[in-house]
This record gives structure tokens, sequence and C-alpha cells, in this order.
């Protein structure tokens, strides 16, 4: 069945326990997005944040010597040199810096029927990260909207999911999320909305 | 010893652009050479470099130096594959002249060949399976971002939050190249568009729809740029400014990530050539999405800030505007055969030999190639005057 067409689960059955070990089986099993085929390599270049994920933080990378955010693949730092990186659970909140609504629906690797959001989050760390909706999400959200963070499981690797709903940042990776996020798929949703204009970010000169 | 004349571009060959599977790199690259140095009136023996630009990624049938052997070429004294993305074509060009200046070679090519349609599949699904499941991409993949279209939408979500654009402004990118497209025998779409059918096309990616995405093709580019006095008819178009730029934007706050910094490119060509920006007869940008015709607009200082759209849409950048864009219908509309579509674009309007859709009297142009998200750019002022 397309998670899009599911019937969202009440808040009150999702905080029950029966849902939730119901919930998170199904969720171990296949992520609502994507098929396995695409899990992340949990033990490459990413594995602090894979294992982070695993345990239900959200864990990137930072100067050892003087602390700056860093890129994920970022092996010195460009602040002061140093090589030394620090990887450390950070504050799973943030909001929409960028953002896309995806309409092609790859055969065989996105499993779902009706288009997909796809952010660009910045979170309260400075780092930005992209990643998608906990849970299917019909519309998109627009840029500035705060988020918080929980995680996906795909091919049972735990990845950074925004929720646009703040009981999400308290859910442990593969537990059931709350539907807050599950709208009905609205094809007047394709463009950005207007209030994507309205961003507090500074003009950028060119 | 150092060539006689100032390097110059001599030779310009291009295959057929197939919209249809077939060919392989080797040999699409192969045939555009011949092109370039029959229109140079050159033979193989008269060349003593190669200068290659593969497509990106790891594919097993991807153009490298082997080209030489294959091709058929004799003994050089310059063979490199070069590889700045996106940004490379460009990046060949300024290669090739300065190591002529230099004395290091003769008559050099340059050359890209790509064939990303594959039977069986479209070149979407080719840059769907496309990117790995290691590092940042590998996350970005398990989150739904397949190909390119995804994280240049991301792109243009932010360009217009910050520069107040809407998707009219994306149609009129794609409509205005699309009306430089129908004067080009060698583009592939050569369809009117008109803004209905702009908002008519499916949506890949909000807000860029599939008129808002270059137009993959099998097919090569070849230039020959020599310091020699060579017989072809065609006029000698020479390299008066050369720049890159390759800002180093962060992925974090408080800064733009998406885009930002390529202006210096375009600064130093200039300066290099002793030319402003008003001296530039047409423009010839690297456009795989039609955000970023307007970005880059703004960015390179053809435009004041947050008015790309804006001169977009009054039709300066169309056939008989004053500020000619992608005269050949672009990526969008010509032909995605990556830095060479720009390139050889630019090559064919200084020798005003664009037919339908020539530029009257244009001599000088800019030629602006970007790699990765906007990452990397490499640009050159050509012109029908040498460097002084």
């Amino acid at each position: 069945m397309s998670p899009n067409t599911a019937s969202p689960a009440s808040p009150a059955e999702a905080a029950s326990p029966a849902a939730v070990t119901t919930a998170q089986a199904q969720v171990q099993a296949e992520d609502w997005l994507v098929d396995a085929a695409l899990a992340p390599l949990a033990d490459g270049s990413l594995a602090p944040l894979y294992a982070g994920a695993a345990a239900g933080e959200l864990t990137l990378p930072f100067c050892a010597a003087c602390g700056l955010a860093l890129e994920l693949e970022q092996r010195a730092c460009d602040g002061c040199g140093a090589t030394d990186i620090h990887w450390r659970p950070v504050e799973r909140a943030g909001s929409v810096h960028a953002v896309t609504l995806v309409h092609r629906r790859e055969p065989g690797l996105v499993r779902v029927t009706e288009p997909y959001p796809v952010l660009d989050i910045e979170l309260a760390s400075g780092h930005r990260l992209i990643m998608t909706t906990l849970t299917a999400a019909g519309s998109a959200p627009v840029i500035g909207r705060p988020v918080t963070i929980g995680f996906r499981s795909v091919g049972g690797v735990a990845v950074p999911a925004a929720s646009l709903d703040p009981a999400g940042a308290d859910a442990a990776p593969g537990s059931p999320t709350t539907s807050g996020t599950i709208t009905a798929p609205d094809p007047s949703a394709a463009g950005l909305p207007a209030a994507a204009h309205t961003s507090s970010e500074p003009e950028v000169s060119p | 010893m150092a060539s006689p004349l100032e390097p110059a571009v001599v030779g310009l060959g291009l295959t057929p652009m197939s919209l249809s599977a077939g060919g392989v790199p080797v040999d699409l690259a192969i045939e555009a050479v011949a092109s370039a140095l029959a229109d140079a009136g050159l033979t193989r023996g008269d060349v003593d470099g190669l200068l290659v630009n593969s497509s990106q990624g790891v594919r097993p049938d991807r153009l490298g130096v082997a080209l030489a052997r294959q091709g058929g070429l004799g003994d050089l004294r310059l063979l490199e594959h070069v590889e700045i993305k996106g940004a490379t074509a460009a990046a060949m060009i300024q290669r090739a002249v300065l190591a002529i200046r230099a004395g290091l070679a003769r008559t050099v090519i340059c050359v890209f060949a790509d064939a990303p349609l594959r039977a069986g599949g479209t070149s979407g699904s080719t840059y769907a399976h496309s990117g790995g499941n290691d590092g940042a991409r590998g996350l970005e993949r398990a989150s739904g971002v397949l190909g390119s279209v995804p994280t240049y939408a991301l792109l243009a979500s932010r360009y217009f939050a910050v520069s107040g654009g809407d998707p009219e402004d994306l149609c009129a990118v794609a409509v205005s190249t699309r009306a430089w497209a129908l004067g080009n025998p060698d583009a592939v779409v050569r369809k009117p568009l008109d803004a209905e059918g702009y908002f008519a096309s499916r949506m890949v990616s909000a807000p860029l729809r599939v008129l808002d995405c270059a137009r993959p093709v099998n097919g090569a580019v070849a230039l020959v740029v020599s310091g020699e006095a060579t017989p072809g008819q065609a006029p000698r178009v020479h390299v008066r400014g050369m720049g890159q730029a390759h800002p180093m934007r962060r992925r974090r706050a408080p800064g733009e990530s998406w885009f930002g910094g390529g202006r210096a490119a375009v600064d130093g060509a200039l300066a290099m050539a002793g030319l402003t920006r008003s001296d530039l007869d047409v423009i010839e940008l690297y456009d795989p999405f039609s955000v970023v015709t307007l970005l880059l607009l703004e960015e390179y200082g053809l435009v004041e800030p947050g008015q790309a759209g804006k001169v977009v849409r009054s039709g300066a950048t169309a056939p008989g505007g004053d500020l000619p864009v992608n005269t050949g219908g672009g990526q969008l509309s010509g032909f995605y055969l990556q830095g060479m579509t720009p390139l050889a674009e630019a090559v064919v309007q200084l020798r005003g030999a664009g037919g339908a859709r020539q530029v009257p009297g244009a001599s000088t142009a800019l030629v602006g190639g970007i790699g990765g998200r906007v990452d990397h750019h490499a640009c050159l002022i050509l012109d029908l005057e040498p460097s002084r």
C-alpha cells in the first residue's frame, strides 16, 4: 500500500504501545520513500553520522581545534587548518533553507506514487543537510519553516529526516512518527509557495 | 620555439547530435576530431597536442588519454585528461593557449564526447542510478535526491528566495532559448515554444519542469587551437581573456551554499582582454537548467542583482534583443554536451556562420562554463582580434 493512500494513524493510536510495536516493525521493514537498494554505506566515510543516527542522535562534524561546523566530507578545517575532526551530537532542530517537491519517481528506486519533498535544512548547529520528510508529505514546506529532526530507516540504516511536527524530534530511530506531516497530495503545490520569497536571509550579492 | 602567431581556435568539428541510443564516446570523439581537422585544413600529422574532456562519473566507456592511441594520432608533446567537471571545456582552451604560448605545443585538439543515452533506458534513468551510496551523495540519494534535477531545484528555490524571481522567469528563459534554437540546424529541439507550452510541460522537481532541463545527446565536439598559420577558410577566433573562479562556499550558515563567487572568473577574463561587459556581443553560458541562466546573468555582473528575470522577460536575451544569450539554443534546446555547447556556439557566431541565428556583427563573445553545483567557473573572452 502506498504511504500516500494510507489513512494517517491518529496521535492517540501512535502513542499506544501496541501501535508502536506494529509501526516499528513496518518502519524497520521498508522506508516510505525509497527502496532498500538506496541504503547508504553505514560504515563508509559518514560512519559517525550513521552510528549516531542508529542511537537516535544527529551527529555532525566540527573542527576539534576551533569548533567550526564542517561539511560532511571535509577533512581539514577551513577556519584554522586543523585536521582533527570531532563528530558530536547536535540539537535536532533547524529550519528550511531550500526546498523542492520531486515529481519524477524513478521506477524501482522510489516507492511512492505521488510527489515527495526534498529539503535543505539549516540546523541549529549551523550545518546544512539535505533530507526528506519523516513521513509522506504531499506538499513542500516554505523556506524558513522550523523543523525538528528524526530518522527514517532505509534498508536498516537510520538517516536524518525532517519532521514538520515538533513531536517528531522525540522519535527514536525507527520509531513511529506522528501523522502531522501527512497531507493529501495537492497538485497545486507543484509550484513554490509565494511565501518562499519572504526569506529572512540577506540578499546575496553576485 | 614559440609559435609564430597568437594561438586561436582554427578548427571546429561537431558530430550529429543524436537523441537516440547509439555510438560510444571514443568513436564520437574520433569523428569530431576528423571534422575539426578538416575544418582547419589540417591533418593528424599536424597535431602535437591532445586535451580530453570526459563526462563525470566512472563509466567504463568514458573518454581518456587512450583516445590518442585509439584515434590514430602520432607522437604528441602534450596529452592530458582535463577534469574540472562542466568547466572543463573552457579550461581546456585555456590550457591549450598557455601551452602554445609557452612553446610546449603548436597545434592542440580539445575534445569532449559523451553517450548518456542507452538502449532500454532514458538519460534520466541513467543519472538516477548514478552516484553510489557513500559520502554526502549516498546520504542524499537515500533521501530521494536522484539525478541532478532535485539538486538544481533546491538551488532554484533558494535563488528565488533571495532574488525575488519566480516560475515566470524560468518560462522566459526556456522560451527565449527555444527561439534561438529555431535558427540552429544542430539544435535537437526546434519546435516553437510559448508560455502556454512551457507551463503545460511535465514538472520534474518543482519549480523545474522538463523544459527547464538540458537535452542530453550522444555526440562530440572538437576544437583545434593553433599558433601556426593554417589553411582553413574560417576566421581565426582568438582567446583574448581567460579566467577561473572556484568559490569555496560552505554548506553551513550564514552564507549562501548554492551560489555566489563566480564573478571573479569573468572579471579576470575581461581584465586580461582589456575589455568591459559592454564590449560583449554575445553571451554563451552553460545552462543545464533554466535557473542557471538567470543565476549566471546576475552572478557574472551582466545584469543588475535581482533583475535577470525582468531582463529575460523583456526579450533582451532573445533573437533581436540587445543582450543575446545562448544563441544556438543552449543546452536546453540545442544540445547538452556540457561545456562544449556554449564554446562551440561562440565560435560559430564569431565566424559569422550562424545562419538564421547569426547575431549581426558579433566579434566578441563571453563563454561561461560551470562545474559541479555551480562550484567551478571557467570563462573565455573570444574575439576576432588577437590579444595585444
